[in-house]
């Protein structure tokens, strides 16, 4: 049997400065500069200049771009949408952790899936060049 | 970042912590990658991949946040649970170590033998 993994979440070193706590719902259009950790709900475009880590009982659903890394560990869409309703993409690698569900339109560089994750939307992969900037964007430093 | 933003990102988002992913559903895929070391074209940034990434891990000599790792084993768990134990245990030690040797240097005849000879007053008698 395959050993597990286990994963360090070191805001400070992951540049994690935003947070959206348990009983928490924002809703509109919101701009993260740096990382984000949803303990809540989230709905609506995020656009998130770092990496994204959905806890457990998180919810995010909408128009996501995310700049780094995904880590879903809570749902990722809503229940009652279809699936493409909810697009995420996310510029470097998603990793579905075994508590993660995936009800949208999932969009990354790479994905890493474990025992237990739940990928009901579709995935496809991001080529190189959709990780550049475009001309009205600056790239994340 | 500064002290502050590092007080406050702890205060706000919380200590780093270690959190359990799960077994892997395809570990051979990172088996497949490219095992020199990666450039990128236009930022000129160049890095390890990721087999080498996870192989620094094993060595603890690099910065693992944000990046899974595999679980320790069982013994290396119970190494790290009993980490101040054995630490104390291995200063008792060295401390015990320490002091017998000054008593051989600078009493050299409180650890003689020769009291349990026979003839001594508390030896065996003839």
């Amino acid at each position: 049997m395959a050993p597990q993994d286990v994963l360090t979440i070191d805001p400070v070193a992951m540049n994690v400065v935003n947070r959206v706590c348990a009983g928490s719902q924002l809703n509109g259009e919101q701009l993260y500069k740096g990382g984000l950790l949803v303990q809540g709900e989230v709905k609506g475009a995020l656009d998130v200049r770092g990496c994204l880590i959905v806890w457990g009982g998180g919810l995010v659903s909408g128009r996501i771009k995310v700049w780094g890394d995904l880590y879903l560990f809570g749902q990722l869409g809503l229940d009652d949408q279809p699936d493409s309703t909810t697009t995420l993409e996310c510029m470097g690698t998603a990793y579905i952790s075994n508590t993660g569900v995936s009800r949208a339109a999932l969009f990354a560089h790479r994905i890493r899936m474990y025992d237990g994750a739940q990928l009901h939307g579709p995935f496809k992969t991001l080529k190189g060049y959709m990780g550049l900037p475009e001309l009205h964007e600056v790239a994340p430093s | 970042m500064t002290e502050v933003d590092i007080f406050f990102t702890h205060t706000i988002v919380g200590q780093a912590m270690s959190i359990e992913m799960g077994r892997p559903m395809d570990r051979t895929s990172a088996q497949g990658e490219s095992t020199g070391l990666q450039a990128g074209l236009f930022s000129g940034h160049f890095s390890l991949p990721q087999v080498w990434k996870e192989w620094c891990l094993i060595l603890g000599a690099y910065p693992y946040a944000g990046l899974p790792r595999r679980r320790p084993g069982r013994f290396r768990r119970w190494l790290e649970r009993h980490a101040l134990l054995l630490a104390a245990g291995g200063m008792i030690m060295l401390l015990s170590t320490t002091t017998l040797l000054v008593v051989v240097i600078w009493f050299p005849n409180m650890l003689s033998l020769s009291w349990l000879l026979p003839g001594s007053p508390i030896g065996p008698k003839l």
